[in-house]
């Protein structure tokens, strides 16, 4: 086959792969535990309001914890570990991997699918928790400015890119990944435990800085690019071991 | 018909694979002509193996696979050429038939409309157009298997590998089936069929391999569809001679090499065993009448593919 054609015919691929497992991520069974993890956040933010409507900063207070710490954490690992994990035990990748794309566009646009998907989900939770106050007269986003929203969107999204792409990585690289999400989790959950040095390693202190609230945490500038790297190499990852894999 | 024309060859040059220190198979020297040909071998003697070698799935230890001079390494081109219906019985949750199909015609790179239409197609040729709708996990054991052999041809390709195609099929749709692949045949594709019911291999293929314990024992050529040179695979066939004097013909024939093995029954009995069962004809033609044997009959012993498994697999 020409290889022009070929290299032409990949862009369409990877959006082919993406829209598939987009597809599954959100209107399969698969979505299941991603929705109900999204909807913790919001259910917390409508009970405050209940019960203790003058809790003016419900918003704010929720949102680390539940929508990136539990929410964007979990729904991650749901997700994108299947992506590869979930098909190799399933006996369904081999279906991809008999059709004539590269299978890094595959790991791509899967990566991609779930990322779209979760940052999706977890993105519309934010804003339902944003708007949510205006619900019971308090003021919208309980104090929390347009600009204080786009942080918090910009933090969804580059959790999801970051603890995305390194779920896939331990789908690709673990027959069970629980246990390495279980120690990213520990790592998260003590990283401020640790020397400053090692507190570098830690996705959620990056994510601090990126959300600027938290004077010790790296600057937004340097958090976002070092989250986006990141991600870019977890995936390079994952599509080296892809490129090794073998179906018997 | 996309691949189907492509003459190229497919070839296994000195393919082993081993799991740690667990052989898979050894030492395989393959050309698969053009036509149908059978793999058979009992249980474990490596027969997925080596399709999912072919089909690049698994990467040789040693040796080189390659179809039209295209290897694995570049998936790009090689699965436009190749067809594989794999063994496991399992399909990704709450598709359906034709999304199933659509969708990984559309991962090929067609249009959506141009992977519509030959899902379509492919659906119809295998008798599922009614049940394109439904999830196939809702599908019959047989019907699932369908959904496979379509995924499998429905972008023509030149070399097509079936792992157990017919397992779970009734006789309506095992007819139909059978039909597809000699019309695939017909076109000029290569098609490798592995399947532990003898018979059928007998009916269907124009060639089969034995693989015994990871090694290709035995291949016996049928009526072949493409007239190509013969495989480079070990042939052995198996002659049965009447004859007078059966041990003094027994040593000139092996002087001659023209056999490489050689088994007397009784006073005029003798089993060959030859590679090259036309120079064996010529040349023993030639001695008959310069040495005056004395032949009765000259047959081969062993026309059935039953009988050669029977024969080379481990008991």
């Amino acid at each position: 086959m020409n290889g022009t054609v070929a290299a032409a015919r990949w862009p369409r691929q990877l959006g082919v792969v993406t829209a598939i497992e987009l597809r599954r991520t959100l209107w399969t069974r698969r979505a299941l535990p991603l929705l109900l993890l999204a909807c913790i956040a919001p259910a917390t933010t409508a009970l405050a309001g209940l019960f203790a409507p003058s809790h003016a900063r419900a918003f704010d207070s929720v949102f680390f914890t539940l929508v990136v710490g539990v929410g964007v954490f979990f729904g991650s690992a749901v997700t994108q570990t299947k992506l590869l994990r979930g098909e190799i035990v399933a006996q369904t990748l081999h279906y991809y991997l008999l059709t004539p794309i590269g299978r890094e566009a595959l790991v791509v646009g899967k990566y991609l699918a779930g990322l779209l998907g979760t940052g999706g989900v977890f993105a519309a939770a934010t804003v339902v928790c944003y708007v949510m106050p205006a619900v019971w007269g308090a003021e919208l986003g309980a104090g929390v400015g347009p600009s204080g929203l786009a942080d918090r969107l910009a933090t969804v999204v580059l959790g999801c890119a970051a603890y995305g792409a390194v779920f896939l990585l331990f789908g690709a690289l673990f027959r069970n990944p629980v246990l390495p999400v279980a120690g990213l989790l520990g790592w998260e959950l003590l990283h401020f435990l640790l020397p400053p040095t090692l507190q570098a390693f830690s996705i959620a202190r990056h994510l601090r800085g990126v959300l600027g609230e938290d004077a010790t945490a790296p600057p937004a500038w340097v958090s976002a690019p070092t989250l986006l790297a990141l991600a870019a190499a977890a995936v390079a990852l994952a599509c080296g071991r892809l490129r090794r894999l073998e179906i018997d | 018909m996309s691949g189907s024309g492509a003459t190229g060859a497919v070839r296994l040059d000195n393919v082993s694979k081993f799991y740690g220190e667990v052989l898979g198979v050894n030492g395989v020297d393959l050309e698969l002509r053009r036509g149908i040909t059978g793999l058979m071998g009992s249980n474990g003697a490596g027969k997925s193996t080596l399709m999912n070698l072919l089909a690049g799935l698994l990467r040789p230890t040693r040796g080189r696979v390659s179809v039209c001079g295209v290897t694995p390494a570049n998936p790009r081109s090689f699965y436009h050429l190749v067809g594989y219906c794999p063994q496991p019985d399992a399909f990704p949750p709450g598709v359906t038939g034709r999304e199933f199909l659509t969708s990984l015609l559309r991962v090929r790179g067609l249009p959506k409309a141009a992977a519509r239409q030959r899902a379509e197609q492919a659906l119809e040729r295998l008798g599922l157009a009614s049940a394109g709708h439904r999830p196939v996990a809702a599908y019959s054991k047989g019907m699932r298997q369908r959904v496979k052999v379509a995924f499998a041809t429905c972008h023509n390709p030149a070399v097509l590998i079936l792992d157990e195609p017919l397992n779970g099929l009734d006789p309506q749709a095992r007819a139909e089936v059978v039909d597809l692949f000699r019309e695939l045949r017909d076109g000029g594709a290569r098609v490798l069929i592995s399947s532990h019911v003898l018979h059928e291999l007998d009916a269907l293929a124009d060639q089969v391999i034995c693989l015994d314990a990871g090694y290709v024992v035995a291949s016996t050529a049928g009526e072949t569809a493409g007239g190509e040179a013969p495989a480079a695979a070990r042939t052995l066939t198996r002659l049965v001679l009447r004859v007078a004097n059966a041990a003094a013909v027994s040593g000139r024939l092996f002087k001659e090499g023209l056999v490489v093995e050689a088994r007397l029954e009784g006073a005029d009995g003798l089993v060959v065993g030859v590679h090259d069962p036309a120079r064996f004809h010529r040349v023993f033609n030639e001695l008959v009448v310069a040495e005056g044997w004395q032949v009765r009959m000259v047959r081969p012993a062993e026309e059935a593919v039953a009988a050669m498994y029977r024969d080379v697999a481990r008991p």
